[in-house]
């Protein structure tokens, strides 16, 4: 092996180095990430948590919220905090959505009272429908479920 | 991301959240509607030529096409799936 090739090897090496370096420093942060969501507070009062999904339903989600002072996901100190945490920008997005998957899941099992749903349109393969709607169901602290065209 | 075209410099970003897209251009920015799913492609909500006349901002009215290309060359097509409503 000559002089270039050893240092084309070397290159390589240090490259593949790298890459494996980068995939722990995000295996790393992702279960960082899901340990703290299981506990990040993501309460709201009853009467006051709205969920949406689907085409067209975030306007009308965060029109209502501002009109009738009630509050979704993000205004949480759970969602707050994993807004911060920028991980679309950090984490593969399967990974991004797993975590912020079970942070809605966990604000579902701990809203109360009744809650509005702006979901017309919206997949059955989707979060709302095999995550939040799920936790809703059997969740005794919900009251009512209003689902808003 | 910067863009030239027509030799003047376009300059945006694109941020992803859990169940939104901003497009940003200079001071400008228009939301889409992403909706995340567990181990499949998430959903970006694109509105209809008709609907996009309607509720875009003023200053991307005439702007759906260049939009829509940039969303999906900065996401790919992997990862997501585009439709339209």
């Amino acid at each position: 092996m000559g002089g270039a090739e050893l240092i084309h090897a070397g290159r390589v090496a240090l490259a593949g180095g790298a890459e494996v370096f980068a995939a722990r420093q995000q295996q790393r942060l992702f279960t960082r990430v899901m340990r703290k969501v299981e506990t990040v507070d993501v309460l709201t009062p009853p009467d006051k948590a709205v969920f949406y999904s689907g085409p067209g339903n975030q306007a009308k989600a965060f029109e209502f919220k501002m009109n009738h002072s009630k509050l979704t996901i993000e205004n949480t100190p759970g969602g707050r905090w994993l807004g911060k945490q920028d991980m679309y920008n950090r984490l593969p997005m399967s990974q991004a959505d797993i975590a912020w998957g079970r942070l809605s899941e966990r604000y579902a099992q701990e809203a109360s009272g009744e809650v509005n749903c702006f979901v017309s349109g919206a997949r059955r393969d989707r979060i709302f429908f095999i995550k939040e709607l799920p936790a809703l169901e059997n969740n005794s602290k919900v009251t009512g479920k209003i689902f808003h065209d | 991301m910067i863009e030239r075209c027509g030799g003047m410099k376009t300059k945006y970003e694109v941020n992803v959240s859990f169940k939104s897209v901003v497009y940003i251009e200079e001071a400008n920015e228009i939301a889409f509607d992403r909706e995340p799913g567990v181990n499949v492609p998430a959903v970006i909500y694109i509105p209809s030529i008709e609907r996009w006349q309607r509720t875009a901002p003023e200053w991307a009215r005439d702007k759906r096409d260049v939009i829509v290309s940039r969303l999906k060359e900065k996401l790919g097509v992997v990862d997501y799936v585009f439709e339209e409503f």
